[in-house]
């Protein structure tokens, strides 16, 4: 059979199987899979970004010197709904960075302390947040003291930069900082 | 940390840390007269563990909860306050001497304070660092909140000291 005469047949049943049966197994292949794509994409969605809670206003924050920050996070776990209070240390860098701090310390969980020593604004290089359960000590930056149970500088909340560019300060998950 | 929450491994690795033990002294039936449901003031009792818990969790164990009924006299329906302050005394030695030398009593209003005084004053003796604290005090009466944020920081602070 030449080309010419094929094509005027259009398919042929051996095609048409092929094509019939490649197009089932595909269907079927995408049943099975769509529903796994959620459980797939939903922890790398869930790291770094997701949802922001806003605040303050940058304006609010005076370079150099930390300051703590409450708000509320609507948790809802199957049936149950609550609205948790957290906390954040804002420190509000020379260059207009933001470096927003969890206020759990990173040895055994208990909650800080800022202040500075003589009680005034916070200084370069001292030990400006306090654990009181195992006497850690942090630098403004969330820098652990060496020696102090603590290893890890204070863990920090992501900074929604978007918002930042309109003078909006939202904070989102938080993440580790390396030792 | 709550200790009921923790595997024996965990618990094994905190207890060079820990040297607090926070016991939440409730009520769980109502006095005659007293319009409050059933568990209240333990409810109250646990809710300032809770913060406690969350303040101060690297080195304080929250124990089980120390309930009670409403304390009687001898040969009367309850307990009586001598069995409560024995209770928290035999309760707290054994634990001492495997290195919780600081325990915390948290109770409510409906807690006979003379049971839990006779309990701190002889483990005092003893050497256990105490602190006894009524979660529902009588100028807290009418707020909407109990325990209410000014007793919770207080409770905080005072656990503080008791470290210096």
């Amino acid at each position: 059979m030449s080309d010419d005469q094929k094509e005027k047949e259009g398919l042929s049943r051996r095609q048409f199987l092929t094509y019939a049966l490649g197009g089932t197994g595909a269907f079927m292949a995408a049943s099975i899979a769509m529903p796994m794509i959620p459980f797939v994409t939903d922890p790398l969605r869930r790291t770094g970004g997701g949802d922001f809670v806003q605040v303050g206003k940058v304006a609010d924050f005076e370079v150099g010197q930390p300051k703590r920050v409450e708000f509320k996070v609507h948790k809802k776990d199957g049936w149950v709904q609550s609205d948790a209070q957290l906390s954040a240390w804002i420190l509000k860098k020379q260059d207009g960075s933001i470096l927003a701090m969890s206020p759990i310390c990173t040895h055994l969980g208990c909650q800080i302390n800022g202040a500075s020593a003589d009680g005034g604004p916070a200084k370069d290089g001292e030990y400006f947040f306090h654990c009181p359960c195992h006497d850690s000590f942090f630098t403004k930056d969330g820098i652990p003291k060496p020696g102090v149970p603590a290893t890890r500088p204070l863990d920090v909340y992501t900074v929604d930069q978007d918002a930042l560019k309109n003078g909006i300060l939202s904070i989102g998950a938080v993440n580790q900082r390396k030792s | 940390m709550q200790m009921l929450n923790l595997s024996r491994q965990k618990l094994q690795d905190l207890l060079p840390y820990i040297d607090t033990l926070i016991f939440p002294v409730g009520v769980l039936n109502v006095p005659n007269g007293d319009d409050e449901f059933v568990g209240s003031d333990l409810l109250e009792v646990k809710q300032a563990a809770l913060w406690v818990d969350q303040q101060l969790t690297g080195r304080v164990f929250i124990m089980p909860d120390v309930v009670h009924t409403n304390l009687g006299n001898l040969g009367q329906i309850g307990m009586t306050c001598d069995l409560l302050g024995n209770y928290l005394y035999e309760t707290v030695m054994p634990l001492k001497q495997i290195g919780f030398i600081k325990a915390v009593f948290l109770y409510g209003k409906h807690t006979n304070p003379k049971a839990i005084e006779s309990a701190a004053t002889r483990l005092k003796e003893e050497g256990v660092h105490i602190l006894s604290y009524n979660v529902h005090p009588q100028e807290d009466e009418g707020n909407a909140e109990i325990p209410s944020a000014e007793t919770k920081k207080v409770i905080v602070q005072k656990i503080v000291e008791l470290w210096r």
